[in-house]
Order: structure tokens, then sequence, then C-alpha cells
């Protein structure tokens, strides 16, 4: 009897002191978790979409993120999408931050690629909703440039606040010939110098170059090049402009002539420049104008002026956006489109990146 | 013999007289961590801090110039309690394998610790408790004991002067806390209203107690209807200071000193910069406002 009694009660404890620790098991793995949805009323005049001149109502890209610490010397992250196309994996890389000799940084898996300030970023940090589209022009990838890979990247030896980054990374390349099944590797680099202006004012000037093949069978290569520059300048405790803009230049390999193989290259480049204005904490608004020219013909050039402006109710867990565009498209009418944004996203607050 | 003699002085003197090396390189969240590490720290240390004394230490944007400096540091003393959370950003982001990051909360006696389930419909809460806390100048010898700790780690030679620094900023923390508490005793009203829950430490500090704050829920706007209900009350209990950090709109304090005459001061929750002595000068400052 006494036996019977006494096991219940030992049971009892080594299961609390079991759930105990395998809670406190949980909370030391268990990764942050944030997700984020992204509400779009949109309206267009646009001749060729099939909703012209009707207002559509949308649930943007869903996004999840996972993000932890793998050891103290390496974290890794994961981003989930889910749009019209489904549960799609976004990202899922891990870096290797510390521990490694002369400041070197690693980083492998899916990611979107460090070319320039605004691809490596995600769509909903802009101050905008629609990236511009220069970038989808300019660099391979239907969302943005973003492949499998794996990149190195160390600081250069410096004096002050100055912070000169060189980064190198090998890519599947598959984002540079996205309808093929066989593969063939690319490449991308980036040099970064980033510094401040007295105390608070932070300049960044970057150049980009990365390469790959546009077509494995004929072996034709893509090669795209690209500098920026980006700073923050305070007005007053509540108010700050931010200055971005970038160029890019591609060349693009195609056979011209499949009999002789004869390779033609076409050039083009093309720009944006965005001024925003963050003031009184919750409110921003801004202005963009970005313009690049049609591969191998200069003369043709797209261009678009988009006007936003942006509200925080809350902290930055919900925010409200408006977007106005004119796209005015070489020998076409110009195409007018307003865009309404509700973003809302819960988990832990993520540092704001430059 | 003489030999001897001065080998001897110079051994009895080496307890306050810095062993020269190169400076240690200290980083800070805060101008305040900054400035009493300096104190503690003396010439032995070379000490930067990241958020600006009027910027919001809650949101401090990651700039890479940020982590190249903390690369060349030492140590990074952060505040905690999930204040400084892109401290961590820029830690991970330096690639700095011998930092030694030192958490100030260590030993603080956390005030508005929440109990239970925390989450966004009670504001920005944070789940540590206010990480407020070098608001409170007693609570500046708790952080200035934790530099110590980590100055002795990093650089065991130079113990006793750091010893030493640390007796005198105690000493000195300590007069002057008494000072200022003299001071704030002889306010005929003990309540005031703060902007956002900064505020908290300090109202402990000189027996002033909160009566509410401008946001009706930490990091959430203030709306029409809240502050009426604060019109209502500074009028009916006679409140007469509200302190106002410099980053938040002025409008709704405006408003509020329109309505009922109370005094708005602006101070900024962080002292001016990271030297010695600025810690305890921003007190000055502040408490020879309130006073006046």
């Amino acid at each position: 009897m006494v036996r019977c009694r006494a096991f219940p009660r030992a049971a009892l404890v080594l299961l609390c002191a079991a759930s105990i620790s395998g809670a406190a098991r949980a909370g030391i793995v268990n990764p942050n978790i944030s997700a984020l949805g992204q509400v779009v009323a949109s309206r267009t005049d646009d001749a060729s979409s099939e909703n012209a001149r009707a207002t559509t109502l949308a649930l943007g890209e869903t996004e999840l993120v996972l993000d932890s610490y793998l050891n103290p010397y390496a974290k890794g992250f994961f981003v989930f999408s889910i749009g019209g196309e489904g549960l799609e994996t976004e990202e899922a890389f891990l870096t290797i931050f510390k521990g490694l000799p002369k400041g070197l940084a690693l980083k492998g898996g899916k990611y979107r690629l460090g070319f320039g300030k605004l691809n490596p970023a995600h769509p909903h940090t802009y101050p905008f909703i629609e990236p511009p589209r220069v970038i989808a022009a300019m660099l391979p990838g239907e969302d943005g440039f973003n492949d499998v890979g794996a990149q190195a990247s160390m600081f250069l030896p410096t004096p002050g606040s100055w912070a000169s980054i060189l980064s190198a990374d090998v890519i599947g390349g598959s984002s540079f010939h996205p309808e093929e099944t066989k593969s063939s590797p690319g490449w991308i680099a980036r040099w970064s110098n980033s510094f401040l202006i007295g105390e608070d004012v932070p300049i960044e000037i970057g150049a980009s170059a990365a390469g790959g093949t546009n077509s494995v069978q004929w072996e034709t290569a893509t090669n795209a090049y690209g500098a920026d520059l980006k700073t923050k300048i305070p007005l007053s405790s509540q108010t700050r402009a931010l200055i971005q803009a970038e160029y890019f230049h591609k060349n693009v390999e195609s056979v011209a002539d499949s009999a002789s193989g004869r390779i033609a290259t076409a050039r083009s480049s093309g720009f944006y420049a965005v001024a925003d204005l963050t003031f009184r904490q919750r409110y921003e608004a801004g202005i963009i104008y970005d313009r690049y020219g049609a591969p191998g013909n200069e003369e043709l050039t797209d261009s678009a002026l988009k006007c936003f402006a942006g509200f925080s109710l809350m902290e930055e867990t919900t925010l409200f956006r408006l977007t106005y565009e004119t796209y005015m498209p070489e020998g076409s009418h110009d195409v007018h489109t307003v865009a309404f944004q509700v973003l809302f996203s819960m988990g832990p607050h993520k540092a704001h990146q430059f | 013999m003489k030999t001897l003699c001065i080998w001897m002085a110079a051994a009895m003197t080496m307890g306050s007289t810095p062993l020269r090396a190169a400076p240690i390189k200290v980083a800070a969240s805060l101008t305040d961590l900054a400035s009493i590490a300096s104190s503690i720290g003396g010439d032995r240390v070379e000490t930067f801090s990241i958020a600006k004394s009027t910027a919001n230490p809650h949101y401090v944007e990651v700039l890479p110039s940020y982590m190249i400096m903390v690369s060349r540091a030492s140590l990074y003393l952060k505040v905690g309690l999930a204040l400084d959370q892109w401290a961590d950003e820029i830690i991970d982001g330096s690639r700095n394998g011998r930092l030694l990051t030192v958490d100030c909360s260590s030993g603080i006696s956390v005030l508005q610790k929440p109990s239970g389930k925390v989450d966004a419909s009670m504001g920005d809460v944070h789940p540590e408790g206010n990480p407020h806390y070098w608001l409170d100048p007693s609570n500046g010898v708790v952080i200035a004991e934790n530099v110590l700790a980590a100055l002795e780690k990093a650089d065991p030679a130079n113990r006793a002067y750091y010893e030493e620094n640390f007796a005198r900023f105690k000493s000195e923390a300590e007069g002057r806390v008494a000072a200022w508490k003299e001071r704030m005793s002889k306010l005929e009203r003990r309540q005031m209203i703060g902007y956002h829950s900064s505020w908290v430490y300090f109202a402990a500090a000189f027996d002033l107690s909160i009566a509410g704050n401008v946001e009706p829920l930490p990091g959430i706007p203030p709306t029409g209807k809240h502050l009426a209900e604060l019109v209502d009350m500074i009028r009916k209990d006679g409140i007469s200071i509200l302190i106002q950090e410099p980053y938040f709109p002025d409008a709704a304090p405006g408003f509020l000193a329109r309505e009922t005459g109370i005094r708005i001061f602006k101070f900024a929750p962080s002292c001016d910069d990271g030297k010695p002595g600025s810690y305890l000068r921003h007190f000055d400052d502040m408490i020879n406002h309130i006073t006046r």
C-alpha cells in the first residue's frame, strides 16, 4: 500500500521535472516567429490589364518568418511566402557571423541577393508598395533577384566609422535562366562603403556586379552592374529625409544567327531615385522616379513617377500606404494606378536596417 | 638601497596608477552607460555610444558604421530588458568573437515586471519589466558595479585603478543623490505625468508618483478620450509636472498645458555624451529645472 502511494508521487515529481526542463528547453530552442499580412486595393487604367478601370481587392503575399541562433556562431532564417502560387520558400539560409578570421562572415542557402540596396530588402520594408519597375527590368528574377548560393564577406581595414564591406557570392544561376532545367552557375560581387558624417548622418555608397548564363544551351551571358547611394538626414528629432538612388547597366548576349552561332549583345541601363520624408514619428511621404531603356535600343525608354504616403496607426505593427503611379511607356499611353495597402505584422520587433 | 626604495615606492603607487597599454575600447548602447564606463575606466578606456541622447532608445537603426566600430571594441554595454534588441544585430554584425557583452540590468530591482501573459494588447510592454532603470541615479551605482566587474575581467592588471575610480564614483553619486532627494522633497505636489513610461525609476528615486502617462499604453499614441481624462485628473489632483522626451510630438502635452497650466519639462532620457561626469550632471540639470 505504501509502495503504491509512493509510486504516483515519485512519478508526478519526475513528470513535473521533465515538463519543466522540456519547457525551459523549448524556450531556448523555439525560433522567433513573425507573420505579415499585406492587403492591397488598387485601380488602374492599364488597357492591357484584365482589371482595367476596376477596383480590385487582394490579399497580397503573406509572409511567415522564422529566425534563431543555431549556436553562438551561426543564425538560421526561413522566409515563407503564401500567395497566389501557394506556399513558397522565399528564403532559407544560415549565416556564420562569428569565429572566423579577419572579420569574415559566410552565408549559404536561398536568399535575396545583395545587388544594390533595394533588392536584398523585403518589399514590405520599402516606404512604397511595389518596387520601382527598373528593378524587374534590369535584374534577373521575377520577384527580385533571389537564388541559391554561398557568400563570403569581409570588412576591409578602414579608420573611424567607415565600414567597407566586400562580398562575393557563387550562385546556382537559375535566376538568369528560369525557363531551363539545366543549370549553370552565376556570380555576384558587392563593395559597400558606409560612414557617418558628423554623429548622425549615415551615407552608404556601393557598387555591385553579377553575371550568369541566360541560355545554357547557347552559353550566352547576362552581366549586370550597379551603383547605389543612400543617406538619411535628420531634420529634427521627429523628422528625417531619406535620399536613395541606384543606377543599373546590363549586357545581355543572345544568338543573333543560330546557323552561324553569331552572338549579339544588347545593352541597356536605368536608374531610380527616391526622396522620402518621415515626420511626426508615424507619417511619411515621398516621391520616386525611375527610368530605363529597352535592351539594345536606348532610344526606347520607359519611365514612371510614383508619389507615396504612409501612416503607422499604432507603433509599426499596422501600416497604411497609399501610392499613385504614372507609368510612361515609350510610344504608348500613360498608365495611371492608385493602390492602397494595409500592412499588419505580429511577432518580435526587428531592428531597423539601414 | 636607494634603488630599492624607488622600486618599493613604485610598487606602492601601482594600485592607483594605471599600467600603460592601449586603452580598452568600450561600446555602449546609451550615452549614460558610456559615461559611467568613462568614470570607472578613466584614461584606461575609450568609450563610444550608439544611441544619441535625444534619440528614442527603443528604435535605433542598425548602421554598418556601428558594426565596424563595435568590431574594434573589447566590451559592449547593453541596457537589456529588451530595450536595445537592436544592439544584438550590431553585435552580431560586428563579427567580433572576442567581444564581452555586459547586460547592465544585472542586479537592478526591476519595476513594472508584468505577471502572466504579455501581448501587444497591452501596448509595447517589455516582458522582463520596465527597462528605463538608468533614470534612477542609485541604479547608476549598480551599472557601475557591472562595468567594474567587466573591466576587471578584461584588464585584470589595472584592477586597483578601476576599483579606486568605482569607489570615487559611488561616493559622489551617493552624496549627490542625497542632495537631490533633499531638494525634491520640498516639492509640494508629489504627482507627475510622463509621456511614455520612461520616468518610473526617476519618480521612484525621488518619491514622486506617476498619476498617468500621455500614452494610454506604452508606445500607443494618445487619444482624445485619454487626454480628456488626463485633463480631469490634472485639474482634480493639482498635478504640476509633465515630463516629455524630445522625440515625442508636442501636440498632446501642449494641449494639456493649455487646458490645465501643467508645466512641461522636455528632458532627454539620456545624458548629452559619454564623458565622465555627464551621467550625474544630467540629473543635476533635470532637478535644477524641476525645483527652479
